[in-house]
Parts: structure tokens; C-alpha cells; sequence
């Protein structure tokens, strides 16, 4: 602890260290040191005593997505970028900007929303997750369905690799084949790869204007219905979303419906969002839903808000499995029945254009064993709809990487030859990703 | 040379019929779209499936033969060229469109199903695949899966990789594996990510699964045509930066005009210095408010006249003149090289300031035909290959030209890929470690190098 904290206090300054190892555990784990790195360069000089001392590092943004992992096998330094969160360089012109890994998403949208640009990204809790996070986890929220995720909109970065070299991957124009898309690979490595410090993303446009439309339905499979058919129109949705009743209250209002929502944002010109508001109303009365309400301006920006919120963890756990768009009904009807069966209520935010379920599971006090089971068979029954599952946040006692990640499938092979090229020693995140990297 | 008990194993696993050893038919493999370089293949294997190729590959990998993989073979930058007598292993029988799943918006095919048979397939359902390279009629889906490959619409609708969920691939040691799939939210490093745009040289491609994109409602093409080549970039950085984001944005400069021109009689107007051809698309309700926009910033930058598509045949002709405008300036060169440096877009004025003063340094013609919106140049340098000073010229001018365009940020290749061609070019964009980062890369999957060597890293880089 003491070689950690004087090689760690000599690079930051001891202004810049914590010891303070109860806040800043992760699943449990205590670090040594908690360290606040004010530039690039103490990134690389902070990885580089890490990599001769073996000491193991987990990188942190705003913390928003540290549940998403195993318990580290070992944490010595804890490295938060909250130092670094400024905007780099910003082109509206080109329509890129470069911003800090500590930047926040919501303070990186308002600087972009003074030039009329925004970010095409909604991941929960945009006032805490940082630009670094979400490249670290591959984000996304809603506008999934229309614009990706964050692999979609990163252009470049600049990273600290385990041995403190500073690289730059990509670059920051639109489009770049030279060499290996190394971007790809790191964005979604959740910390195990190094220090993302930059990231260049392609920004768009703000729309005129965002409206959006509310479906109110009795069931699960009408809402999910419904929900295929718009993400199959040509009516260019933002988001297609399916909220569970538990979930769709939060945003009536209060209201005790026992309804489902369907939200479904459109952005674009006044007179192309007013047509389209038409159509879908339209659409949804010929499925007979419940009632349909419109939105638009401040109060859609904040629905829309509220929405990206729900995929934020929330319970005893949550899962996050993604099948066949259009087994997204399937999955959400036999997932809230399993969960009955081991005493658990689920409320659910499906991405239903994108078939990506956040899956929040409520139950009563001491419930490790049985949220291991359900676990497992939610994650059966996500394969057997033609997908997967992630735990993204459940006891640390019962998080194991098979848990979280599921089983290894035969690419983890190469998986695993990536993580020993760059980070020969395993200090990044040791322990954390799929198959124990 | 193979050994003979080698291509009889070839001939084993792919039949009698799927090896090719004949020198001359074998000339056909010598070269891709690059035609500057050429190396004949010691034989041309054809696998019919993904097992065949796993077999072929495990086979050389043991024998430390060196193979590459070969789509259409339309690449710009020699990437598929078969260096030191390697194999070639050629996916152009792996052509079938094996699902097409309009519920959840995807398709599953062989990495041979030419780009455009797939949009084809899917066009009656209102459906395409949204790269559409200007080869698209015969380039390949894994084709485009080894380079990324862009298009015209990749302005609003993204690159290759933005549209593939998962790929089949064959291990240079023959193992299969898929990489990415049906789910969004996976576990693990994006390998589907690192492979789009490799080039090959992790291994093989065989299926890609790939999202399909739902046609726009409703669009409109047009036609500005400048005086002053100035006035032309400036309107494309003023559209985008007005907030309107086009299907596609693309210029075509004075001395390509002439050759489309000679090649389609379209009705280009010989004396302008440079057409945009810029299509929005979307829903009608608000298109043409954005039409009059994109009207008026094109004439607030002097553009001379601007010429509506009135239908959808006007529409296909335009674009049948873009697309094959690269092919029609053999009308008026011998040869020519085209090379493919991206620049923020707000640097377009100055960098093809910069690409036409090199090309009259060097006494060479250079025409222009590119991605304007992207800020993806395509500089056509024409010359006689017969000539051996004049090559020496172009490559040199070539260089200058990307060194313009990573000096203003950007990047040596857009969309063409490194391949053999912009190999030395590497170090200007690239600092020793990352070079060597990547290099680590293809140990993790191709130790024994042998997945087409010699292509996207310098022989010097070191992992």
C-alpha cells in the first residue's frame, strides 16, 4: 500500500489521491489508492509504475456502469478521469468533436446544443456517465434503433495501453480504413484493454424539433406488436421502446393503469414530425390500444429522458438480454412468468426495435439463491430466442464471470490471445470481463 | 511451385473441378482493381462452403503455404493480390443468399453474394443494404466486409461495419468461429468490429448476417453546376453546416466531366468546373422545404444552374454517370491511379487546392470524382504506365497528395484499404507503437503469417 500511494502521490500530487477505499470499491473490492490523474501524461506515468509493479488498475468514469463485470480479482489503484472533462476540440463544421473521458454526456450535449449539434446517444444517467464509460461499455439508449451505439459514432480516441504508451486509434473524419479499426475493439473492453483518455465522436444535426407519441396497452405482446410494426415503417422512428406497467406508471404520472407503454420518439422538421404523429395514432388505433397521448418540446425531452433512465440498474438485479427484434414480446412475456415462479417481480424497458431487454427484478430480502437460478434461466431463454444475456448488476457474492457474461463461446479464444498482446501482465480490470480477462 | 500432392489435397477438398493450376487461367487472379502491381497465384482454390475453405486453410496453415482470400476481386489498393506465389482462395462459388428476414431486418449470406444482387433481392419488400460501393454490380459482400467499404450513401447511412451484426469466419488454422450475431448487447471484445476492414489478413470471411435498411419514402437528386471549383466546396461545407445532412454529396470535377462525358453522353455541361450531385432523402412531408434550402445555398455560392431529376429513371442515370465515372476516364488517359485521402470536410477547399497545384508541380493531369460530403477525395491521376519516369511521377505526386490530406487531419485511405499499395504510407499516419499495437493484432489471430502476408503492415513493424 505504501509503494502504491508514493509512486501514485508522486505522479498526481497527494491533493489528488484517496485513500478512501470503502467509496470507491468495486463489487467489494477495495483498492489501495484512488487517484486523480490530471492529464494524459499522468495516465501513461501512472500505468507505467503499474506495469513494472504489477500493481492492477481499474479504470473509473462517473460510475454508472461499475456493476457491469465479476469482482476484480485484485484492485490496487482505482484511476477516475473526473479530472479530465473538457472538450478537446470541437468542429462544427465537420461535424466532429473530440472530448476528455471524464466529460460528462450531458455536459458534452450542452456543448453541443450551443451550436444546434447533439450527440445521437442516450445512455441512462447522462449527468453521471462520462464520455470514457460509455466507450468503455459500448452505451446506448433508446436512439439505439436509429443511430447504433457508441461503436457507431466513435471516430477515434487516445489511450494509455497497460505498458503507459499513449496511442492514438482511428482519427477524426468521417471515414478511415487505414490499418486495423482498433476503436472497435476497444470501445465495449470495459476497462481491460487501458486508459481511454479521448474520444473523437461524428455528432449530427439537432433536429427541429422531438415529439413523442404514447401507446397505452393491456398487453405485453400488443405493445411489442405494435412496436415491430412501426420499426418496420417507413415513418423513421428515433426510438421504439416498450415499457412494463411498473415502469410505464413512472411516466403517466402516477397513475395505477396496469397499462404497458409504447414510446415511440420522432425527430425531424415540424411539418415531417407532425405527419408522422398522425400516422402513428392512426396506426396504433387500428391495433386498439388503450389510448394514445402526444408530447412534444421540453416535456418530450424529458419523457424521452425518463426512458433511457429505466435501463439504469435498479432492484435486487438486472439483466440485459438482447434476442430477435421480434421475439421481444416472447421474451418479455415468458420473462416476467419466470420471474413470478422464484417469487420476483420484473419491470422491463424493452428496446423493442433493437430487441435489447433491460430486465429489472424485484423480490423480497435475502434472495441470492433464487436470483442465481432465474438468472440462469433467463439466460436459457434468451438463447433460446436467438440470443444472449448480461448481468448488469446483481450481489457481488454471486457474480462470477459465468454469471455476468455467460459462458465463453469459441471466440473467447481469440479473446483471450487480444488481452495477452496488450496487456501481457493482466493488470487492466484483471478478472472483470467475460471468461475471467 | 505446389507440390503435386498438395493440389491433389486441394482437389480432395474442393473437388476436381475447383482447383485452378493452368498458367493462363491463372492470369485472371494476377491483379485486383490496383492494376499497378501484379503477382500470379500459384493455384486458385474455389471452396463451396465454409468447411471447404476451413479444410483448404487448416491444409496450407500446416504446410506453412502462404493463402489469400479473394472476393470479385474490385479492390483499389491490391489487397487481394497473391504476393510470392501464395494461394488464392477464391469465395466467387460462396454465392447464395442463404435468408433474408424482413421481421427483424436482416439477411444471411455467402461472403461471394455480390453487393447489389443482394439489394436487388430485397428491393420489391422496400428494402436494401445500404453500402453501395461504385462496384456494387459485381463486388462482393465480404468483399466489402475485408475493406469496410463505403459508397455515395455512406454520408447519411454509414460505412460497412455500421451494417453487419456477425460474421462466419475461418481462422487462418482452419477453426470456425462466428463472430458477433443476432444479439446487440454481447459479451466480450467487438471482433466482427476489428475483423470489417482488415483486408483479410485475420482470416476468412465467409458469411456475413447484415442489416437491411428500409428505402426512403421519398427523395430528390439534383445537379449543381459551378463555374469555380472554390464556390463548390464551400456549398458542400454550407449544406452540412446548415444542419441538413444529405443522402449523399458528391463532386465531380471539370477534367472528369469531360471524361463521363466522352463515356455516357449524359449532357454534363462541358465548361463547368465542377457539379455536385446531392440527394436528400426521407419522408416527403418537409423534403422539399429542405430542397429549397439546399437550392439557395447553392446559389448564394454562384452555382450557375441546377437541374432536378424528375423521376426515378433520371435518378438511376445520374447515379449510373457517378458510378461509372471512374471506369470513363479511360476515354481520355492510358492510365490512371486514384488515390483515397479523407479530410474534415471544412478542409476540402484547401486540400484540393493543395492536390491540384502537386499534379501541375509534376506536369500530371489529376481529375476529381468523390465523396465531397464525406470529405473522401478521390485524386485520378492520369498517366501512360508504358512510361516508366511518368509512374516513378505519380507515385511520388500520389504521396504528396495523401500527405496533404494527413497534414489537414485526416487519413491516407477513406475506403480503399491499405492492401499492398499505401503499405509505405503507414508511418506517416501512424506513430511505431501503434503500428506495432496493430501488429499484436494479427499475431493474436495469424501467428504464423500466414492469412495474406504483406499486406496492411509494413514487413518492419514489429508486434
Amino acid at each position: 500500500m505504501e509503494e502504491v500511494l508514493r509512486a501514485a502521490s508522486g505522479v498526481v500530487g497527494s491533493a489528488h489521491i484517496s485513500t478512501d477505499g470503502e467509496q470507491f470499491a468495486v463489487d467489494g473490492v477495495r483498492p489501495k489508492v484512488i487517484c486523480f490523474p490530471g492529464s494524459i501524461g499522468h495516465i501513461a506515468q501512472l500505468l507505467q509504475a503499474a506495469h513494472s509493479n504489477r500493481w492492477t488498475v481499474v479504470p473509473r468514469g462517473g460510475g454508472t456502469h461499475m456493476s457491469v463485470g465479476a469482482p476484480p480479482r485484485r484492485v490496487d489503484i482505482v484511476l477516475c478521469t473526473s479530472r479530465l472533462a473538457g472538450i478537446v476540440e470541437y468542429s462544427s463544421g465537420d461535424l466532429t468533436v473530440i472530448a476528455q473521458a471524464g466529460m460528462t454526456i450531458s455536459s458534452l450535449q450542452s456543448a453541443l446544443a450551443a451550436k444546434g449539434q447533439f450527440l445521437p446517444l442516450d445512455p441512462p444517467l447522462p449527468s453521471s456517465c462520462t464520455v470514457g464509460g460509455a466507450v468503455a461499455v459500448n452505451a446506448a439508449g433508446p436512439l439505439r434503433f436509429s443511430h447504433g451505439t457508441v461503436r457507431d459514432l466513435v471516430l477515434g480516441m487516445k489511450v494509455v495501453l497497460p505498458d503507459g504508451q499513449v496511442v492514438r486509434l482511428g482519427g477524426k473524419v468521417m471515414k478511415n480504413v487505414a490499418g486495423y479499426d482498433l476503436c472497435h475493439l476497444f470501445t465495449g473492453s470495459r476497462g481491460t484493454l487501458g486508459v481511454v483518455c479521448q474520444v473523437a465522436f461524428r455528432v449530427m444535426p439537432a433536429p427541429q424539433m422531438w415529439g413523442v407519441v404514447l401507446g397505452w396497452f393491456r398487453s405485453t405482446n400488443d405493445a411489442c406488436e405494435a412496436a415491430q410494426e412501426i420499426a418496420a415503417s417507413e415513418l423513421l422512428p428515433g426510438s421504439v421502446d416498450v415499457l412494463s406497467p411498473g415502469l410505464a406508471r413512472k411516466i403517466a404520472g402516477g397513475g395505477d393503469s396496469g397499462l404497458c407503454a409504447l414510446a415511440v420518439s420522432v425527430p425531424g422538421s415540424r411539418s415531417s414530425v407532425l405527419w408522422r404523429r398522425d400516422r402513428l395514432v392512426e396506426l396504433l388505433q387500428a391495433r386498439e390500444c388503450d389510448g394514445a397521448d402526444w408530447v412534444e418540446g421540453e416535456a418530450a425531452r424529458d419523457i424521452r429522458q425518463a426512458v433511457a433512465d429505466m435501463a439504469a440498474p435498479d432492484g435486487a438485479a438486472s439483466l440485459t438480454a438482447s434476442v430477435l427484434p421480434a421475439e421481444t414480446a416472447a421474451l418479455c412475456d415468458a420473462a416476467g412468468q419466470l420471474a413470478a415462479e422464484h417469487g420476483f417481480e420484473a419491470s422491463f424497458l424493452a428496446h423493442a426495435g433493437s430487441g435489447v431487454v433491460h430486465l429489472h427484478l424485484h423480490g423480497p430480502g435475502e434472495t441470492g439463491d433464487s436470483i442465481a437460478a432465474l438468472g440462469e434461466e433467463l439466460r436459457a431463454l434468451a438463447r433460446k430466442l436467438g440470443g444472449s444475456m448480461i448481468a448488469s448488476s446483481a450481489p457481488a457474492r454471486l457474480k462470477s464471470h459465468e454469471f455476468v457474461w455467460g459462458p465463453p463461446d469459441a471466440a473467447f479464444r481469440m479473446m483471450s490471445a487480444l488481452k495477452k498482446e496488450i496487456d501481457p501482465r493482466g493488470i487492466m480490470s484483471l478478472g472483470r470481463f467475460v471468461g475471467g480477462l | 511451385m505446389l507440390s503435386r500432392t498438395l493440389i491433389r489435397e486441394l482437389r480432395d477438398i474442393v473437388g476436381p473441378d475447383g482447383v485452378i493450376t493452368d498458367p493462363v487461367e491463372l492470369l485472371v487472379y494476377e491483379a485486383d482493381g490496383m492494376s499497378l502491381r501484379k503477382s500470379v497465384p500459384s493455384c486458385v482454390v474455389l471452396p463451396r462452403s465454409a468447411e471447404q475453405v476451413s479444410s483448404a486453410a487448416k491444409l496450407l496453415y500446416e504446410r506453412g503455404i502462404p493463402f489469400v482470400p479473394r472476393g470479385a476481386g474490385t479492390g483499389l489498393s491490391g489487397g487481394a493480390i497473391a504476393l510470392n506465389r501464395a494461394v488464392c482462395i477464391a469465395l466467387s462459388r460462396m454465392n447464395r443468399i442463404l435468408e433474408i428476414d424482413l421481421a427483424n431486418r436482416r439477411a444471411l449470406v455467402e461472403a461471394g453474394v455480390a453487393n447489389l444482387r443482394l439489394s436487388d433481392a430485397v428491393k420489391s419488400a422496400s428494402y436494401h443494404f445500404a453500402p453501395d460501393p461504385s462496384s456494387q454490380i459485381a463486388c462482393t459482400i465480404g468483399g466489402n466486409v475485408a475493406t469496410n467499404s463505403g459508397g455515395p450513401h455512406t454520408l447519411k447511412y454509414g460505412v460497412t461495419t455500421n451494417h453487419v451484426l456477425g460474421l462466419e469466419m475461418v481462422l487462418p488454422d482452419g477453426t470456425v468461429l462466428w463472430l458477433g450475431g443476432n444479439g446487440e448487447e454481447l459479451a466480450g471484445y467487438d471482433l466482427r468490429g476489428l475483423v470489417i476492414g482488415s483486408e483479410g489478413t485475420l482470416g476468412i470471411v465467409t458469411k456475413a448476417l447484415v442489416r437491411l435498411v428500409r428505402l426512403p419514402q421519398s427523395w430528390r437528386t439534383m445537379l449543381a453546376v459551378f463555374d469555380n471549383l472554390d464556390d463548390a466546396s464551400h456549398a458542400v461545407t454550407e449544406i452540412i453546416a446548415a444542419g441538413i445532412v444529405p443522402a449523399a454529396l458528391e463532386m465531380i470535377d471539370s477534367l472528369m466531366i469531360q471524361a463521363v462525358e466522352q463515356a455516357s453522353r449524359f449532357g454534363l455541361p462541358l465548361d463547368a468546373a465542377a457539379v455536385l450531385i446531392i440527394e436528400l432523402d426521407g419522408l416527403e412531408a418537409g423534403l422539399d422545404d429542405e430542397m429549397n434550402r439546399v437550392m439557395e445555398l447553392c446559389k448564394s455560392r454562384r452555382a450557375r444552374e441546377i437541374r432536378l431529376a424528375r423521376d426515378a429513371k433520371e435518378r438511376d442515370q445520374l447515379w449510373k454517370v457517378r458510378k461509372r465515372s471512374i471506369g470513363a476516364i479511360g476515354r481520355i488517359t492510358v492510365s490512371y491511379y486514384t488515390r483515397d485521402g479523407t479530410v474534415p470536410r471544412t478542409k476540402l477547399p484547401q486540400v484540393l487546392r493543395a492536390v491540384y497545384s502537386i499534379a501541375e508541380r509534376y506536369g500530371l493531369r489529376v481529375g476529381n470524382v468523390f465523396h465531397a460530403g464525406d470529405g473522401n477525395l478521390h485524386p485520378c491521376i492520369l498517366f501512360d504506365e508504358r512510361d516508366e519516369k511518368q509512374r516513378e511521377l505519380v507515385l511520388r505526386a500520389g504521396r504528396e497528395m495523401l500527405e496533404a490530406c494527413v497534414e489537414a487531419g485526416g487519413t491516407i485511405t477513406g475506403e480503399h484499404g491499405v492492401g499492398l499499395e499505401k503499405l509505405e504510407l503507414m508511418p506517416l499516419q501512424f506513430t511505431p507503437h501503434e503500428l506495432s499495437l496493430m501488429a499484436k493484432v494479427k499475431r493474436a489471430f495469424d501467428p504464423k503469417n500466414l492469412c495474406n502476408p504483406g499486406k496492411v503492415l509494413p514487413e518492419t513493424v514489429n508486434a
